[in-house]
């Protein structure tokens, strides 16, 4: 009787035991396969905005922006300034040396809705220079939705580009692949490649990841892929990831050694070769505003923008001049 | 142990588990909501 009820309670022990370790292994695999990866792996503020604003903050000692006085002397209505999160060292030293510090007002998180220096990321700043709301955004080239929305509005944009930058494809650092073609990119994205070992990596499954629309990176893609269509990507969390951004927003601010750039056709995307253009994707940096603007200092700041004191803070920022 | 304590105990744990499990995920998908191609990369397991 007594060992009847010792194999009974074994058994139960057992049953127990093998729910939980279905539960556990199941929850493993989530946090492996999903929940890890999508952790932040950076600071708060740069996770909620993409970049830590108080970070380039114009005329405080401490910013990490190019610190140049301009010999411009705006007077007036000065003109709003908005735009991309990799750009926004840029447009932050702009300001710095073109407006007085009481023009721009941040509140510990944002900017408050008086202050001449904005920061809505691209979605946000084409939309607001349509609507009226900033004077210039200064983005990567318009989505074809951003584009439309304008026609729409019936407001036209001049797009005048004041920089360059590259395109990026980016692995993890652990990933053995270092160079890729144009083509390989593509066929990547169209699905014609699943695996890494396709392209001297290791057996794992590819997964080309995507961001959303109307984003600068994403855009880019879009004008990178052209009629190449992205294919549905089923077993994604399964594998390692490709994914894009621009060249110093990997290498400057985010700085985030457990990713790599990836050379193109042999070409490694450094400064010097976006600079020389050997690099095969580069992106062209928009001053963005409306042609029917009424605020003259919007064209006044643009051109000064391709000056030589415009074009050193561009470049000083860790982009390459236009032209 | 009893047959009724067996199954209490048996309920009481897949219960606790289906709630930590919906909670990894509920969490998951909230993540997923602003998770960065960056962060996404860096964390691979390799």
């Amino acid at each position: 009787m007594m060992k009847i009820d010792r194999l009974k309670l074994v058994r139960q022990i057992g049953i127990l035991l093998a729910v939980a370790a279905v539960f556990a292994s199941f929850n493993f695999a989530v946090f492996e396969l999903f929940t890890k990866r999508c952790l932040p792996s950076y600071g708060e503020g740069m996770q909620a905005k993409s970049i830590e604003l108080d970070q380039y903050l114009p005329f405080e000692e401490d910013s990490k922006i190019v610190k140049l006085k301009s010999d411009l002397a705006l007077t007036g209505d000065l003109p709003v300034i908005d735009g991309a999160a990799a750009l926004y060292p840029i447009f932050s030293a702009f300001v710095h040396a073109n407006y007085p510090e009481s023009s721009v007002e941040f509140d510990g998180e944002s900017f408050t809705a008086d202050s001449k220096l904005q920061y809505t990321n691209t979605r946000g700043a084409y939309q607001r220079i349509v609507d009226g709301d900033i004077d210039i955004a200064i983005c990567a080239v318009p989505s074809e939705e951003q584009l439309a929305y304008a026609e729409a509005a019936g407001v036209e944009l001049e797009l005048v580009p004041i920089g360059r930058e590259a395109f990026v494809f980016l692995v993890n650092s652990n990933n053995p692949v270092d160079n890729l073609t144009v083509d390989q990119i593509k066929d990547i994205y169209a699905g014609k490649y699943r695996n890494w070992k396709e392209l001297g990596g290791p057996d794992r499954l590819i997964s080309p990841l995507t961001r959303n629309e109307g984003s600068g990176s994403q855009t880019a893609l879009l004008n990178f892929l052209g009629d190449t269509e992205i294919a549905p990507d089923y077993d994604s969390l399964l594998g390692s990831a490709i994914g894009f951004s621009f060249r110093f927003y990997v290498e400057g601010i985010v700085e985030d050694g457990s990713v790599k750039m990836l050379a193109l056709n042999g070409v490694y995307p450094s400064a010097e070769n976006v600079a020389n253009g050997s690099y095969p994707i580069i992106s062209e940096i928009y001053a963005v505003y409306r042609k029917d603007d009424p605020n003259e200092n919007v064209k006044l700041l643009v051109d000064w923008m391709l000056s030589e004191q415009g074009q050193q803070i561009v470049e000083e920022s860790g982009y390459c001049r236009v032209g | 142990m009893s047959d009724k304590l067996f199954r209490r105990i048996l309920l009481a744990l897949i219960a606790l588990c289906l709630v930590g499990t919906v909670a990894l995920v509920g969490y998951s998908l909230y993540l997923r909501t602003d998770c960065s191609i960056i962060s996404y990369i860096a964390n691979e397991s390799w």
